[in-house]
């Protein structure tokens, strides 16, 4: 336990200090306040070009939803590009980079540096993407129609948190059972990218890539965002498990 | 303190240790010699428990407490000094104290504010010593402790080195500066190819390769004598001397005088440990 909480206190100043936690936020933050604000005007800038000929606004919907969920896929996309670098570093830096030698030598385990480095990843990015979702929920609130309410929102933020935290888990997985970087970033890039649209096709009624499909709040949503949960603390534990092996 | 009995290791197909026997006794400033790729660093690593051995054993007392300093130490570098040391007790049991004693011992105290990113190598290399200190353990393993540093940076590990000893702490460094060995350490060993060729104690190694050069005009006669003398051992000539090397300890010069030769000069040939190490590596 001493070294979970000396390991999540470390990796918060690493954070802060090496400005991860500034990158990460000032990406949220820009998109959550810009991508409304150019979803509002791009019908108009449209229009401009063709002389207002042709009505672009039946064509684009820009409600609060669509709004919305094109943040949530737009940032989580970039957050998780740079989040897979930033994960590599923090679960292989340690073993590859040797600087777990002396910590250990001074009573560290591995499975307590691994759970206090994706228990801080899970906070700060539960704590990043609430922020800055609701407050690009809020930004759209005041410009577009009001198709979406605010617990809804909260559930779909969920959802794609879920799902990012799903990816994480893996990414952990396989630096925890010591892949190469190359394949790390490989596999885990084509889960994040190319399994999601190919699961669809197997029309799955329950599953992670439900979670960022635009889906209707329903019994399978909820059900989904059970599953992907569950399925990420399995990840984890099975992680931490070959640590503490 | 610690005694090795056939401890192997292969890495893939290469065998790296081969059967090592050694003993660290309480006390020892233990040098421990090789070339690069003698299997130094796996010894110390396996000691650790950082890698695992594939047979041979370990004997060391229940609750030996071990600190290590590998060869370059990693640290979060954006910590300081201080912070750095904080953490690293936080591990078992926060003491703000035994920090700020650690970097009194290591000359850091003034530094103990400045990101270690800001460190040259020779206060990076003070700081693992430190952070090998953290949980006060009885044997210290130091992993080339001063390659990389300056002479000035070189002595002031030394000097800790010595200090550390005098404090008590029994203490293995792995080197290939054989001057800094020769200077401080009590008992040595040679590790080649996986195997101790030489384990004593310093001065013990020092004296088994001691040589004498004679100068006499009657080499032959005298080369004769000495080959019935169980006391010399006559290694080569290397006009005009004949090189002999003492067996044992006993007053050579007493013992030449008492030959029917007239010898001219007597010189006496102190090897250096480098010597000593590039002969029986060889």
């Amino acid at each position: 336990m001493t070294t979970f909480i000396a390991y999540f206190k470390k990796e918060h100043m690493e954070f802060t200090r090496t400005y991860k936690f500034l990158i990460l936020g000032f990406i949220a933050l820009f998109f959550a306040l810009s991508s409304p604000i150019v979803l509002y005007f791009t019908p108009k800038i449209l229009a401009t070009q063709f002389d207002g000929s042709f009505d672009f606004a039946t064509l684009m919907q820009t409600s609060l939803k669509t709004s919305f969920f094109g943040y949530m896929d737009d940032v989580y996309q970039i957050l998780f590009v740079i989040m897979l670098f930033f994960g590599l570093a923090i679960f292989n830096n340690e073993r590859v980079k040797y600087k777990n030698v002396l910590p250990k030598m001074a009573g560290a385990t591995d499975q307590g540096i691994y759970a206090g480095k994706i228990v801080y990843i899970a906070a700060i990015m539960l704590f990043i993407t609430y922020i800055a979702s609701f407050i690009n929920y809020a930004y759209g609130y005041f410009i577009f129609p009001k198709d979406l309410t605010l617990s809804d929102s909260s559930i779909i933020i969920l959802g794609y948190y879920l799902f990012f935290m799903f990816n994480i888990a893996l990414l952990s997985l396989f630096s925890a059972i010591q892949m190469k970087k190359f394949f790390i970033i490989f596999i885990t890039l084509i889960h994040y990218y190319a399994v999601p649209p190919v699961a669809n096709l197997f029309k799955l009624k329950v599953s992670p890539y439900h979670l960022i499909n635009h889906g209707v709040l329903n019994e399978n949503y909820y059900y989904s965002l059970i599953i992907t949960g569950i399925l990420s603390i399995v990840i984890i534990l099975l992680g931490y498990f070959i640590h503490k092996k | 303190m610690i005694t090795i009995r056939n401890l192997t290791k292969k890495f893939q197909d290469k065998l790296v240790l081969n059967n090592l026997n050694l003993t660290i006794e309480p006390g020892d400033i233990y040098g421990f010699l090789g070339k690069n790729g003698a299997g130094k660093t796996t010894t110390l690593n396996i000691i650790t428990n950082l890698i695992e051995k594939d047979s041979g054993e370990i004997v060391k007392p229940e609750g030996l407490k071990i600190g290590y300093l590998p060869e370059s130490p990693q640290f979060y570098d954006y910590m300081t000094g201080y912070e750095y040391l904080y953490f690293l007790t936080a591990l078992e049991k926060k003491d703000k104290e035994k920090v700020l004693q650690l970097l009194e011992l290591v000359d850091l105290k003034t530094h103990m504010k400045k990101p270690i990113k800001f460190y040259s190598r020779g206060m990076q290399q003070r700081l693992g010593i430190a952070a090998a200190l953290i949980h006060d353990p009885d044997l210290v393993l130091l992993d080339e402790p001063t390659s990389a540093l300056d002479p000035q940076g070189r002595v002031a590990v030394m000097n800790l080195i010595q200090k550390l000893s005098q404090q008590g702490k029994t203490i293995l460094f792995s080197t290939h500066i054989l001057s800094d060995v020769e200077r401080i350490c009590t008992r040595v060993g040679i590790l080649s190819e996986g195997v101790l060729i030489i384990e004593d104690k310093i001065n013990a190694v020092m004296t088994d390769v001691l040589q004498y050069k004679i100068l006499t005009e009657q080499h032959e006669i005298l080369k004769e004598i000495l080959e019935e003398n169980k006391n010399f051992e006559v290694t080569h000539y290397e006009p005009p001397y004949l090189i002999v090397k003492p067996i044992g300890i006993f007053d050579v010069f007493k013992t030449l005088a008492s030959f029917p030769v007239e010898i001219k000069e007597l010189i006496h040939v102190k090897p250096s440990l480098e010597d000593i190490f590039v002969k029986v590596v060889k």
